[in-house]
């Protein structure tokens, strides 16, 4: 049994294109966000934006804005000009944008590059115009609600301004871009279950037919082949953690156990999903490739790893959609964890992953029940 | 008997694979399944090996019946397939080492057996090489390795010689032949007729799924009228002596190929000098002569009409 063992790992892990898409893929995309990231991290910590202010300097945006600082540093640098002056000083790239303030008190965004100042500059205003809307509505509607610990939980000093450290809790974008990675590196492993299913079944490939004819029992080899596949799978997850905690330094909170119990059942997930898509398209090996890559992709954009815009918008029109998303179910397990230091609000997402996983490995073996095949 | 297959049909569809299909095998034996691809070899010893479902029939090895959990029995069954079944990332030595374990989990005895069997076939320089770096040949033969590795007492051996050089090919046939000294039986299936006649005790024709014929190879060749295949190199001849030639006694047909006049004759006394006397009468040059004892080929050809590799 330990020799099966062995030899299906080993012949498993020596797959250089299997290990380059669960192992060095999510290594690479993992490293780029965080050269992404941590650019954006520094030009923020040392720079003030200059922002030209066009129109009304009384008006509250022109004021908060003022009033924005972090670590004691003012974020951005109002300049009050004409709009002519303030084009001319952008076309020269020496603001960041203008503001300007119309008569009805609405305002308008210029800017003429995609910087990293700019999209702070965007997003401030985005979040100001929202909590604006809020705190209207809620002055039309429940004015009650208007104390002022409500109105703290709204301040733009703490959150609003994405210009922290890396190991700083308040990135969100970062960190779900980061732990949606976790996650890509699971499923993108799911190619090593769907090789490693395929090379037992006699109806798939020819050293399957061998393993047929011979005396182990099938049921051995399945849940041998299962445990070889996992191993790999959690290794992979687990040396992406290590690289992501060492070598980047970035942090997942005090909670190591939590944290391998998520990447574990992440994994099962992921070795029934490969399990099935495998024995679902038999020899259509381009077919099971392309469908791993396509869905993990797609399960990771949706989850937020290209921005966590998109993962807002599904929350917010089709909530349930998330517990058809193995990808964003893993990050939401991470981001829960990390965020409220509580695994028991981890759990409806585990519980979400482990149905998958049962309806993963039904599918799985209701095409392996049988022994003998039709054709082979 | 080894192998006791009653009856058996199996259907793809609408495409019968095996035509009431019956075979007995006996210890000892080297049986020969001969016939055109897609006549329904490979079919009939993946019914018998329990891997493929079949619509009609029974198969019994060793005395019992066959069915995929009959482990006892294909603990004594060796298979090598027609296609090269190995793991690309394993050495030979791991290779035949992992399949040996699926029988032996004796690691010692194990060990000792993949040695054996890396000699046997002569791959053992080749011990840390992986697939990949091997050639056609060596891969045949490492192929071979894996099936016979825990010493089976029956073997099937399915086109094991397809795309091998005619050294290897040697080797290989050779390696068969020690293997049956040895106590096993053997089942070999081939499309190559030489192959057969020169390896097998008995003989099962097949086409299209069914027997067309078995026995020794004599006794094929004793079921067709062709006796004696004579053949001239001809450089020129016309249509009006060949016609000529065939109304000539015990001439079953004449065929000109090129440069090559062949011509089949019944059993018969004096069939190449009566052939040799009336070229000579009709002032025909020839070069050479060849005169041939029936081949496999020839009782494929007499019995469907078509040759064996068409």
């Amino acid at each position: 049994m330990l020799t099966f063992f062995k030899y299906r790992f080993k012949s498993l892990i020596s797959e250089k294109s299997l290990m380059f898409w669960s192992l060095l893929f999510p290594i690479i995309l993992v490293s780029f966000f965080y050269l992404v990231f941590s650019n954006i991290g520094k030009e923020n910590i040392f720079d003030t934006f200059n922002v030209a202010i066009v129109g009304n300097k009384e008006n509250q945006l022109i004021k908060t804005m003022d009033e924005v600082k972090y670590d004691d540093i003012k974020t951005f640098e109002l300049q009050y000009l004409t709009k002519e002056d303030s084009l001319n000083l952008l076309n020269q790239k020496k603001i960041a944008g203008i503001v300007e303030i119309k008569n009805n008190d609405e305002y308008e965004l210029i800017i003429n590059d995609n910087g990293s100042k700019q999209l702070i500059l965007e997003e401030f205003l985005s979040n100001y115009q929202q909590k604006e809307l809020l705190i209207n509505d809620v002055l039309k509607n429940n004015p009650e609600l208007l104390t002022t610990n409500w109105l703290e939980t709204l301040t733009f000093s703490k959150d609003n301004v994405s210009n922290k450290s890396l190991s700083e809790k308040s990135n969100n974008e970062m960190i779900i871009s980061f732990y949606t990675v976790i996650a890509l590196s699971c499923f993108m492993s799911s190619f090593i279950s769907a090789n490693g299913i395929s090379t037992i079944q006699a109806n798939i490939s020819k050293q399957g037919a061998r393993l047929s004819v011979s005396p182990y029992h099938k049921r051995k080899i399945i849940i041998i082949d299962f445990i070889a596949s996992l191993l790999i799978i959690i290794s992979s997850v687990i040396t992406l953690l290590i690289y992501m905690n060492f070598i980047l330094k970035i942090e997942f909170g005090n909670h190591l156990g939590p944290i391998l119990i998520i990447c574990f059942v992440g994994s099962l997930v992921s070795t029934a999903f490969g399990y099935f898509l495998s024995l679902l398209f038999k020899k259509k090996e381009g077919l099971t490739i392309a469908m791993i890559i396509a869905m993990t992709m797609s399960w990771s954009f949706l989850a937020g790893m290209m921005g966590p815009s998109i993962k807002y918008i599904i929350e917010s029109n089709l909530p349930f959609m998330k517990y058809l998303n193995p990808v964003a179910l893993i990050t939401d397990s991470f981001y829960t964890l990390y965020y409220y230091d509580s695994f028991a609000m981890c759990l409806p997402y585990l519980g979400a992953l482990i149905v998958m996983f049962i309806v993963f490995i039904t599918g799985a073996i209701m095409f392996l029940r049988g022994d003998q095949y039709d054709s082979i | 008997m080894v192998i006791e297959v009653k009856d058996l049909v199996k259907r793809y569809g609408d495409l019968i694979a095996l035509n009431h299909f019956n075979l007995t095998v006996k210890e000892g034996e080297i049986l020969g399944l001969l016939g055109p691809n897609g006549s329904g070899k490979t079919t009939a010893i993946n019914c018998m090996l329990s891997l493929l479902k079949y619509n009609k029939g029974t198969i019994k090895i060793f005395g019992e019946n066959m069915k995929p959990t009959a482990y006892d029995i294909k603990e004594k069954i060796g298979v090598v397939m027609q296609d090269v079944a190995v793991m690309n990332d394993l050495t030979v030595y791991e290779n035949i080492d992992y399949f040996c374990g699926l029988y032996i989990s004796d690691k010692k005895l194990r060990h000792q057996y993949v040695i054996e069997a890396m000699n046997f076939v002569s791959i053992e320089e080749y011990a840390k090489f992986t697939p990949k770096k091997l050639s056609g040949g060596l891969l045949r033969r490492l192929n071979i390795a894996c099936g016979i590795a825990h010493k089976p007492s029956l073997i099937f051996f399915d086109e094991p010689t397809v795309a091998v050089d005619p050294q290897s090919r040697n080797n290989i046939l050779e390696g068969i032949k020690k293997l049956n000294e040895q106590g096993a039986t053997i089942i070999y299936t081939s499309h190559y007729m030489e192959e057969v006649e020169q390896l097998c005790d008995r003989i099962i024709i097949l086409d299209n799924g069914k027997i067309i014929a078995q026995g020794t190879k004599d006794e094929l060749k004793a079921m067709i009228a062709t006796s004696e295949k004579i053949t001239f190199e001809i450089f020129d001849i016309n249509k009006e002596i060949i016609d000529k030639i065939k109304l000539l006694d015990n001439v079953i047909d004449v065929n000109c190929n090129d440069i090559f006049l062949v011509i089949r004759f019944q059993k018969a006394e004096h069939n190449l000098t009566t052939i040799i006397d009336f070229l000579k009468q009709e002032q025909i040059d020839f070069e050479k002569i060849f005169s041939e004892q029936p081949t496999l080929n020839d009782v494929f050809l007499e019995i469907t009409g078509k040759e064996l590799r068409d």
